[in-house]
């Protein structure tokens, strides 16, 4: 199959969606490729923290500057992605006062409005903060649901005449005469080859850029850090709470919808592919975050994961944690290639101006009458003014009033309805419904049970709507388990490990499934 | 406080509690019960294993079971069934297997081999004591004769279609059919599995519901259903199905809940109460011990008064993890009675292996207590902590029920042995 498009976008991560958004309201004609499904590198990987710039502010001021600006235009244009929890940084005893000195000198230079509170007030706000902390500092922090902000930067694109392919990898490029002429790609599900010529290519992807750039010649210098999270059962804070002293291992805690994310961890990986999160590194996260909140020690954990943050390599900073946060964008015409560009690094809270950016050294290539840039003004589809994220209220108004039809999904409230439309969706891509692939739609199998229960019931109906034949239907339940397992076995003590023994018991006591009969 | 006076307490309400404390009565010895928890039975899924893969290394199928557990016991004198031996846990197994057999259940054994059950994943489960309402189950699967699978609009924990595309290459003639029952439950969103239960003990419900099937059967020899059928009189339900639809009818195991787990629970818990057994429930027991290490005492915690009971022997019979009789921190394993920190992979990374489902099997489901030949848990030395203390059941090292697939047949062997132990041990001091 051959395929032609004005620009080209490697990659379906947050970046990558926000660049085929932009580039469809300049009214440029985009097609995205994505080797796996939405946000399955870092962005499906972090916190969800829509920073307000303080984590960065001391260190790092073009980051925090950055986030400053992004945080206020998200809040507003993707508005039914974030909740707007607020953040405190909190000091405990021992902690460099000089430091908490530095954050508000250095937060009124790039204007992030942070303001010392009371502790006492702090305490009432988060009573589960250790009664030790000896300063607050309130800042605009919020949580944001990356999988809801892609999926609407793909649908507010399409509707716009982009194209989307996922589950579709680049093989390799054809490149001749200073321009990549034709990108090979591969569809994962059929094997089939798709040959796609572009004017421009785009490469967003994430740590993975370096091996785009490998097939057109190209070195690109990235450093890999891991990053580690760990989430509870049970939203914990509702405010993200950060430590007041220089960026270090699990000093974030995130209230994310229904759970608590605690992270993260930074350490150098050589393998992209095979994340794991070892028992030392859980228990580094674990002893560090239970000083801001003492609670979190004897907390329910229910999954960990690891993304990898994509630095863009120098040879002076000292650490990880001493690299930009910043973002690159790689004009490759310097390489001799005119129509590849590069972005990566930055973060999930940058993600939109770091399309902006990219699109616009892709409209000077182009040349022509492309409209500027205005994705800080128009809100994605599903916000508006007064539209918020509030997971908890949409679960108890759910559980008030559960949703039409059965349901699947019991901890988060998942009904038939919603998995049969987007069931359609997916089957209009040509993308098979997989447990998988609706997790990342909806927030089926990501409560306590981690799919345990509802992925069976998933599979169950999707063999009733014929999506899954003959052996299809067990196959791609050991797959989903096997994966689930992965982040769940680096949590596995007290009541996470009982629950985990049953589910055991029932897939082999029960059903056998590890069985070859 | 004064103390009541038993020869054996027996801590544990599961299938390893119930079969010592029917052990010990036989014997007859005064006997107590404690359970804190109603125990995993009611998430089994009824039918009983005894031994069907080994070695679990190589997930290795053993048509026979007791041929693979000749070889067990030999291999692996540390395995709980290695501890009782062939001869115990014969002696054990057949006579709960008996009782099962005349009882209400009506319970169904494959005599040298293990049974398939078809399961509502469409996987088949090796096992080898099924209750009656399994029976045909195994009975369809073996003859592969045409067979109808149906299940219920908005019953989301079974799906006939799941069952019959796993299977439909090795068995032709299986079909599968959904009906509505909603007209005749009251629920919009979801049925019931406890209220489609209660229906099918009614005579009108199981009219209805036949003359609803009857025009779907086409050919089939047999009809399979979720496991709904009734409660404790779900063999009769069964059999009366059969008589009004002409085919054998018979239940699929599902995940959870699992009435066919709980009629079991239900009818052994029945037995003992009706045989004058005091039970104790809801309520975690301490131990108290005395100088020579003896445990003196058992004292159930309620919620306003505590009930202090000298026993002679006690039986710990608490479970693993899902039962609370092991518990796992960040920074090992104890058995918390006893206050006993168990031997475990020293790292957390080595608790578990990489894959979920993969063999052999996860290290930390053999981490458990170990025992002399009399059952009683020893330190690292080898000497018994309790000179009265026994265990038995999962809380044992040294086996991995859920990978060979020998749940059931540890309970029941260790369990029954335990209480011939303690017997023996009276028989000998007095």
């Amino acid at each position: 199959m051959k395929l032609e498009t004005q620009v080209l976008v490697i990659g379906g991560g947050l970046t990558g969606a926000g660049v085929l958004r932009d580039l469809a309201l300049r009214g440029i004609a985009g097609l995205l490729v994505e080797r796996r499904d939405i946000n399955a590198g870092a962005s499906g990987a972090n916190h969800g923290l829509l920073h307000s710039g303080g984590r960065y502010v001391v260190n790092d001021p073009d980051s925090a500057a950055e986030c400053v600006a992004e945080n206020a235009i998200l809040k507003r244009v993707a508005s039914a992605c974030v909740e707007e929890t607020g953040g405190l940084f909190v000091a405990l005893p021992g902690d460099d006062e000089g430091y908490a000195a530095d954050f508000l000198d250095a937060a009124a230079r790039v204007g992030l409005d942070a303001r010392p509170i009371e502790v006492k007030q702090a305490l009432e706000q988060e009573p589960r903060l250790a009664p030790s902390i000896t300063m607050a500092i309130q800042v605009p922090d919020a949580s944001i649901n990356p999988f809801m902000t892609t999926v609407a930067n793909l649908a507010d694109a399409e509707s716009r005449g982009a194209q989307v392919l996922l589950q579709t990898q680049v093989a390799r490029m054809r490149c001749e005469g200073g321009r990549i002429r034709q990108v090979i790609c591969i569809d994962s599900q059929t094997g089939r080859e798709i040959r796609i010529e572009a004017d421009q290519v785009v490469s967003a992807a994430g740590p993975w850029v370096d091996r785009i750039a490998a097939m057109a010649g190209i070195e690109i210098p990235i450093a890999y850090s891991k990053g580690s999270l760990l989430i509870t059962n049970s939203r914990l804070a509702d405010q993200v709470i950060n430590r007041l002293r220089p960026p270090g291992d699990g000093d974030i805690i995130v209230p994310g919808e229904t759970v608590t994310i605690t992270g993260t961890t930074s350490i150098r990986v050589q393998n992209l592919d095979h994340l794991t999160t070892g028992a030392s590194e859980v228990d580094l996260l674990l002893d560090s975050a239970s000083q801001m909140m003492p609670a979190l020690a004897k907390a329910r954990f229910i999954r960990a994961y690891a993304g990898v943050r994509p630095l863009v390599a120098s040879a002076e900073a000292a650490s990880d944690r001493g690299l930009s946060r910043t973002f690159t964008v790689f004009d490759h015409e310097r390489d001799g290639l005119a129509n590849l560009a590069t972005i990566t690094g930055g973060k999930l809270t940058t993600y939109r101006l770091m399309a902006e950016r990219v699109v616009d050294l892709v409209c000077r290539r182009l040349g022509g009458g492309a409209q500027p840039c205005s994705t800080a003004q128009q809100v994605l589809p599903g916000s508006k003014e007064g539209i918020t994220l509030d997971a908890r209220q949409r679960l108890e108004r759910l559980r008030a009033t559960p949703p039409a039809g059965e349901v699947l999904c019991e901890c988060e409230m998942v009904g038939r309805d919603r998995v049969d439309e987007l069931v359609r969706k997916l089957r209009r891509r040509g993308q098979r419904p997989e447990p998988n692939a609706l997790r990342l739609r909806s927030r089926l199998g990501m409560g306590s049970c981690q799919g345990g229960f509802c992925g069976f019931r998933t599979v169950g109906h999707l063999c009733r709507l014929g999506d899954l034949v003959g052996q299809e239907g067990n196959e791609v339940l050991i797959r989903f388990l096997e994966k689930r397992w992965g982040g769940i076995r680096p949590v596995l003590w007290g009541d996470q490990l009982r629950q985990e023994q049953l589910l055991e018991a029932l897939y082999c006591g029960t059903l056998n499934i590890d069985g070859d009969l | 406080m004064t103390a009541e006076r038993y020869d054996l307490a027996i801590i544990g309400g599961g299938l390893t509690g119930m079969t010592a404390a029917r052990r010990a009565r036989q014997l007859g010895l005064r006997t107590l019960l404690t359970a804190a928890t109603p125990g995993s039975l009611p998430y089994t899924s009824g039918a009983m294993d005894l031994l069907a893969v080994y070695p679990t290394e190589t997930k290795h199928y053993r048509k026979n079971p007791w041929e693979a557990l000749s070889e067990l016991v030999e291999c692996e004198p540390e395995h709980p069934y290695g501890k009782v031996g062939l001869a115990g846990v014969q002696r054990g197994w057949e006579e709960l297997a008996a009782h099962l057999e005349a009882g209400p259940l009506a319970y169904h054994r494959g005599r040298q081999e293990n049974l398939l059950l078809v399961t509502s994943a469409g996987t088949l489960k090796p096992t080898h004591l099924v209750p009656h309402t399994m029976k045909a189950n195994v009975q369809a699967w073996a003859s592969k004769q045409p067979t109808l699978i149906l299940g219920f609009e908005r019953l989301v924990d079974f799906s006939p279609e799941h069952v019959v595309e796993s299977l439909r290459e090795r068995w032709p003639g299986l079909r599968a059919a959904r009906i509505d029952a909603a007209s005749l439950l009251q629920d919009d969103r979801r049925i019931r599995i406890a209220e489609l239960a209660a229906a099918f003990e009614r005579e009108t419900f199981r009219q209805r519901f036949a003359d609803k099937v009857r025009p779907l059967l086409g050919g089939a020899r047999y009809l399979g259903l979720p496991a709904v059928l009734g409660f404790d009189r779900a063999a009769t339900v069964c059999l009366e199905l059969e008589q009004l639809l002409g085919v054998g009818v018979f239940e699929i195991p599902m995940l959870s809940p699992s009435l066919p787990g709980m009629r079991l629970a239900d009818q052994l818990r029945a037995e003992l109460l009706q045989d004058g057994l005091l039970l104790l429930q809801g309520r975690s027991v301490r131990l108290e011990r005395g100088v020579d290490g003896a445990v003196s005492a058992v004292v159930w915690q309620g919620s306003s008064v505590e009930r202090r009971f000298e026993a002679d022997h006690v039986i710990l019979a608490t479970g693993r993890f899902f039962g609370g009789g092991l518990v796992a921190t960040r920074r090992g394993v104890e058995e918390p009675l006893l206050g006993l920190a168990l031997e475990a992979p020293a790292s957390r990374d080595d608790w578990h292996m990489r894959s979920f489902l993969g063999a052999p099997g996860h290290p930390i489901n053999r981490v458990g207590l170990r025992t002399d030949d009399w059952l009683r848990p020893v330190d690292g030395a080898g000497a018994p902590i309790c000179p009265n203390l026994l265990a038995a059941g999962a809380i044992l090292g040294g086996h991995d029920w859920v990978r060979e697939k020998s749940g059931a047949g540890v309970s029941v062997a260790t369990g029954y042995a335990a209480a011939e132990r303690v017997a023996a041990m009276r028989g000998g001091r007095s």
